[in-house]
């Protein structure tokens, strides 16, 4: 399978509101995504909510 | 006007691939498409207990859901069939192959059931909630282990899981030459299955018109006609009339792309029910469970030789793995493109040649780069290699000995073939050169002196392509003939379109076939365009594979271009008041003149032009210019080729460092240098990929272990030297481009020069043979064993 499930993304603006969106969502951290992505492709690990942190 | 055959044109392709403007068929939206995902058999041999679609049929945006019963059942009067085998060798045991599966699974990736909705991602969503009940029972993946007694059976019609036993030569001739000769070499090795990974996955898409009751399908294939038979013929019994196949851009297909695929018409199928477009478009994962696969071959041989080095004869067996279902060409590759190619380079007076078919519970095995050739040339030189070590003689001096002479062109080998030409002795004496083969060997010994691990390989290989005559070709078992079909539009304003029978899914058609169709008339390459991958375009044709585009399909063009060009002449003629005996057509600078007379001259233009305003044409001539042809050839052409290997292990971790690679090689007349050494290149690097890295590995359950780039391992840039080429150009006598197939060679000849380069390293150890792919780990096992006393 190359489709994950489906998920909601946030983008988090600075390192305060990562840690608020991460503890509020639930949700898994997301930075260059090489080793979430392909994972969540293959059906793997399916989070519910990707809080990018890759602009920080 | 230059002439361009020769010439290294740039590729008129490329400014669209490198722009991202190639429209390949994930790249087709229609109105209204809907999108296919099949559900996959996670099991390699189950039987199908029940199939629940029933939350899957009812999750938002579900279209439809069908199995293989569906499928075989239909639906409004039309239904599928089992999936045809176009090789037929004879007593072949052809069980159905239903395009999803009925009753059983039988491999990893064997389709249950297909999701039709309004996304690609609800259609993957939905599969989670079909609910398949399977009942597990064991497998066999082995392709000798699939006849041992007790193995569990894939078709229970075919007995032993034989599909077919292929010998071919005297036997008893061959027995009685071992027996009188001075050695006798043997070996039983493993030739490993391989994965094509084509750049683009396999996709198709359908839709069906009710107003005219016909249908279009666009789909990843190297051979879009022969697609367009086999849904009208067998799978889906629409008339062939009424089918369009189009294969646009395709991203590459090594063979893989050839074959008549489920997917090809369950979507039809599922276009046509719903009455909606449909789209499948296989990810990575999908490709490497359900693309036919290559190689897996379990060999026994026995080569006899004398002590004066001469090679008396050759007994091979061998297992040949089919997978579990006949692909389209399974059957073809072990047999007519693998045991008639055990001569290779050399008069060998008397072979034997046989091969089991096996069905086991793995993705089905078909052509790959190369298609069995690289398999006879892997077994033929690493059975030389042996002989030259067994005789202490240098393998290239030993080669020599045995090389078939120049002057015994054309050269009936003992296992059916006629060597078309071939100049194998100036083939050596350049790749010597070229590789520096003298200083090599010196360098080995000075290595060796310091107990470094140095090896050199050497490989000089055969390649037989473009599969031909089709009386043969069908006398052979193929379902169809090999010929191959080009047509030539000349516009009024004398621009040309080509139409060609081949397809170009990487290989730069569009530029070589439009050479060869400029240098035919002496006009403008930019006022070619060559068409291709579209059956309702294209007359008919056979498509591209075993490297036999430039033969056949470039013959083709000459053919038409020879026919427009005669017309051509009996316009100008008619136009200048002179006889047609008298025309003179330069082809340099496109104009046709009278003899003697370089005034009364006419250009390419003027005259197609002239063609159409048709009111001054020769008494009885047709309107128009426009010219088609069937070219059928005389016989395969025979490609070679010498390569040359340096290598050197490191002796504390195993890992083969490939230090030096030279390559020449003889396709005949090259059309395009660029694109013939690009395909040299990229072929090698194939063949390396074998020799040192590739393994396409089943479980004892028949999980597919190297399922994904991440434990499959495809060759990289870094694993390469800078690689020299060259060539000899000994053309084919029997076309009239005087080419020869080019698209395989490198794979052909790098898997034997790389393999044998690694064993060369290897043998001050004792070690006698590794079987591929020729990895640190298993090295570092053979060097620790080595060390304790034992080689392999």
């Amino acid at each position: 399978m190359m489709y994950p499930r489906p998920f909601e993304y946030v983008r988090a603006g600075s390192v305060e509101e990562a840690l608020d969106l991460k503890s509020k969502t639930g949700g898994r951290f997301i930075a260059g995504g090489h080793s979430l992505l392909p994972m969540m492709k293959i059906r793997v690990t399916s989070p519910e909510t990707l809080v990018d942190i890759g602009r920080l | 006007m230059t002439r361009y055959l020769g010439t290294s044109v740039k590729r008129v392709e490329d400014p669209r691939f490198l722009r991202g403007l190639g429209r390949y068929v994930a790249n087709l939206t229609l109105p209204n498409m809907a999108y296919a995902a099949v559900k996959r058999s996670p099991l390699a041999h189950a039987t199908i207990r029940s199939i629940d679609t029933t939350r899957a049929k009812a999750l938002d945006g579900v279209i439809a859901v069908f199995t293989g019963e569906d499928l075989l059942e239909g639906t409004g009067g039309f239904k599928c069939g089992s999936l045809p085998c176009g090789f037929q060798v004879p007593n072949l045991n052809m069980p159905p192959h239903n395009p999803l599966a009925v009753d059983k699974v039988r491999h990893v990736g064997d389709g249950i059931a297909v999701v039709v909705a309004e996304s690609p991602y609800i259609a993957e969503d939905a599969l989670d909630l079909i609910e398949v009940d399977l009942d597990p029972l064991p497998a066999v993946v082995d392709a000798r282990g699939a006849m041992a007694d007790g193995a569990p059976l894939v078709h229970d019609s075919a007995e032993q899981n034989l599909a077919f036993h292929w010998p071919l030569g005297d036997e008893e001739a061959v027995n009685e030459a071992l027996s009188k000769s001075d050695h006798v070499v043997e070996l039983e090795f493993i030739n490993q299955r391989l994965i094509a990974n084509a750049m683009e996955p396999r996709a198709a898409a359908a839709e069906w018109d009710p107003a005219t009751e016909s249908l279009t399908v666009w789909t990843t294939s190297q051979n879009p006609h022969t697609i367009r038979l086999l849904l009208g013929a067998f799978t889906l019994g629409i008339p062939e009339h009424k089918i369009r196949v189009i294969s646009p851009d395709v991203g590459g297909g090594f063979g893989s792309k050839i074959f008549h695929y489920p997917e090809e018409v369950i979507v039809p199928f599922a276009a046509r029910a719903v009455g909606r477009p449909v789209k499948w478009v296989a990810t990575r994962s999908e490709s490497y469970v359900t693309d036919a696969q290559g190689r897996d071959h379990v060999t026994k041989a026995k080569l006899g030789v004398n002590n004066d080095g001469t090679m008396t004869a050759l007994h091979v067996t061998t297992w040949a793995n089919m997978g579990a279902y006949l692909s389209t060409f399974g059957p073809l590759i072990p047999t007519a493109l693998y045991i008639t190619l055990f001569s290779g380079v050399y008069k060998t007076p008397v072979i034997f040649g046989e091969a089991y078919g096996t069905f086991t519970h793995t993705v089905p095995v078909d052509a790959y780069r190369g298609a069995g050739r690289p398999e006879a040339s892997y077994l033929v030189e690493t059975m030389v290699d042996l002989a030259a070590r067994k005789l202490g003689m240098d393998p290239v001096e030993l080669r020599r000995k045995n090389l078939i002479p120049t002057d015994a062109f054309p050269y009936q080998t003992p296992v059916a073939l006629m060597y078309d030409s071939g100049n194998y002795q100036a083939l050596f004496e350049k790749i010597e050169e070229l590789s520096g083969y003298e200083s090599l060997r010196k360098e080995q010994e000075a290595a060796r002196a310091e107990g470094r691990l140095v090896g050199v390989g050497f490989a000089s290989c055969i390649e037989a392509s473009g599969p031909a005559p089709s009386a043969v070709a069908v006398g052979l078992g193929a379902a169809i003939g090999l010929f191959e079909s080009g047509a030539i539009r000349v516009h009024p304003t004398g621009k040309v379109t080509v139409l060609t029978g081949s397809h170009s899914h990487g290989q730069g058609h569009e530029t070589t076939f439009a050479q060869i169709v400029a240098d035919q008339f002496g006009i403008d390459i930019a006022d070619v365009d060559i068409v291709h991958g579209d059956t309702d375009r294209v007359q008919y044709g056979i498509g591209t594979y075993g490297s036999r585009s430039a033969a056949i399909g470039g013959s083709a063009l000459v053919k038409s271009a020879e026919k427009i060009r005669e017309k051509l002449k009996q316009i100008a003629a008619h136009q200048l008041e002179a006889s047609v005996e008298d025309m003179v057509y330069d082809q340099d600078e496109g104009t046709i003149s009278v003899a003697g007379s370089p005034d009364m001259v006419k250009t390419f233009a003027e005259l197609a032009f002239a063609s159409v305003l048709a009111n001054n044409l020769p008494e009885g001539m047709e309107p128009g210019l426009e010219e088609s042809s069937f070219y059928d050839p005389a016989n395969f052409t025979f490609p070679a080729s010498a390569h040359v290997a340096k290598v050197e292990i490191d002796p504390k971790t195993g890992e083969v460092d490939l230090q030096s690679y030279a390559a020449v090689d003889d396709v005949g007349n090259v059309i395009n240098p660029m694109i013939v050494e690009g395909q040299i290149l990229g072929g090698i690097v194939q063949g390396v990929g074998q020799a040192l890295w590739e393994n396409g590995i089943y479980d004892e359950d028949g999980q597919l272990l190297s399922g994904s780039m991440l434990s499959y391992a495809m060759p990289r840039a870094d694993g390469f030297p800078s690689i020299a080429l060259d060539r000899i150009e000994t053309p084919s006598p029997h076309n009239p481009l005087g080419a020869k197939g080019a698209g395989e060679m490198g794979t052909i000849a790098a898997t034997a020069a790389v393999s044998s380069a690694v064993l060369d390293a290897l043998a001050p150890l004792g070690v006698r043979h590794l079987n591929m792919p020729l990895t640190a780990e298993k090295i570092h096992q053979a060097i620790a064993a080595a060390g304790n006393g034992g080689g392999e």
